[in-house]
């Protein structure tokens, strides 16, 4: 019966931890997307410093938590979106508010899209 | 490219002590959940090791988990004969008191071309002498002869046999395994001796030593390098 136990333990260690890590994930993520709207909302009153340094915090801290993003999520994902944090703060630098907005939008929702696939849902499932 | 040997590395040990988890079964005798489970198992080793995009956590998690599944049905089922029939199946008779049973071959999609490779495989050309031939839950085919048509044991002339026992490894190689040569009651001592009277100088002399629970010894001795025409 040893190994039963062994591997029902390792089963539901295994299914505790994921189920934490998406609660973790969306918990990291959501903050990120609101600085981001806040960081939009300056931008349209053209305080384009406090955008920039607001979307340069959200790049650090995706940063800080690179090795535990890159061991979780895919790798082509998290790539786009730090592709997408750079267009942003190329668009902040060069002041064009129309292509920094629809920028910012794709980049809250590709930090959507990847909490989201990793959430224990049918759409997810099927 | 280092990436790729790395995450191969890993993965490949990782699956290798998980299978050897799974308990000694060669490829040909496994139940059909765990030939499912090799298959599976391989294919999702596979995606990670050639897609370095993909976390190496992404084929380590569903590799743990179906061997923990697998794990947990393998002692379910020897505790439970219906999950043990529900999962593995039931062994059915294919030919009984020297005749084929065609219901039990068609319910079993077994055709009788591989019943005849199976039983020529297994050195058997007269159906009519076998009493049971028994498709196991593996697919392979347990053939009974007829105790008339069974090769005669010394017991059933009234023989007496020596009884060799199991003969376990005393030189590997060129190396003395000392374990079993303490399980064995014999030193290094007694090994020399033995070495020694059938004219060898070391054990680095000697590929293969066994011995038996009647004291016999078998040896095989390093092979002379080939000579070069």
């Amino acid at each position: 019966m040893k190994p039963f136990w062994i591997s029902s333990l390792i089963l539901t260690a295994t299914i505790a931890i994921l189920l934490y890590n998406v609660s973790y994930l969306e918990s990291f993520i959501s903050p990120l997307q609101e600085k981001l709207q806040q960081a939009e909302a300056f931008a349209r009153v053209e305080d384009w410093d406090t955008a920039t340094q607001m979307t340069q915090e959200v790049h650090d801290a995706l940063e800080k938590k690179k090795l535990y993003l890159n061991v979780t999520l895919p790798h082509n994902a998290l790539d786009q979106m730090y592709l997408q944090i750079a267009e942003s703060l190329s668009y902040l630098k060069h002041e064009k508010i129309g292509e920094y907005q629809a920028s910012n939008q794709m980049l809250i929702h590709r930090m959507n899209l990847l909490y989201g696939a990793e959430s224990l849902t049918l759409n997810n499932l099927f | 490219m280092i990436i790729a040997l790395v995450r191969t590395i890993i993965l490949y040990l990782f699956i290798v002590i998980g299978i050897r988890l799974l308990g000694k079964r060669q490829i040909g005798e496994l139940e059909p959940s765990e030939l499912v489970l090799s298959l599976i198992i391989a294919d999702i080793a596979a995606v990670p090791m050639q897609d370095y995009g993909i976390p190496l956590l992404a084929g380590i998690i569903p590799i743990l988990t179906l061997l923990s599944i697998s794990s947990i049905l393998s002692v379910l089922t020897v505790k439970s004969i219906r999950l043990r029939s529900l999962l593995c199946g039931r062994p059915s008779i294919i030919i009984k008191d020297g005749k084929v049973l065609p219901k039990e071959m068609m319910r079993n999609r077994f055709t009788a071309d591989e019943l005849m490779e199976e039983l020529r495989v297994g050195g058997y050309t007269d159906i009519s002498k076998i009493k049971y031939a028994i498709l196991e839950t593996t697919g392979r085919l347990s053939v009974l002869p007829y105790a008339s048509e069974q090769p005669i044991t010394p017991s059933q002339l009234n023989l007496e046999c020596r009884e060799g026992g199991l003969p376990i490894i005393l030189i590997n190689d060129g190396r003395v395994m000392q374990q079993n040569l303490a399980s064995r009651g014999k030193d290094s001592l007694w090994l020399s001796e033995q070495l020694r009277s059938r004219g060898i100088q070391s054990p680095s002399e000697v590929f293969l030593l066994t011995l038996d629970e009647s004291g016999a010894i078998y040896y095989s001795r390093q092979q002379e390098p080939a000579e070069r025409l």
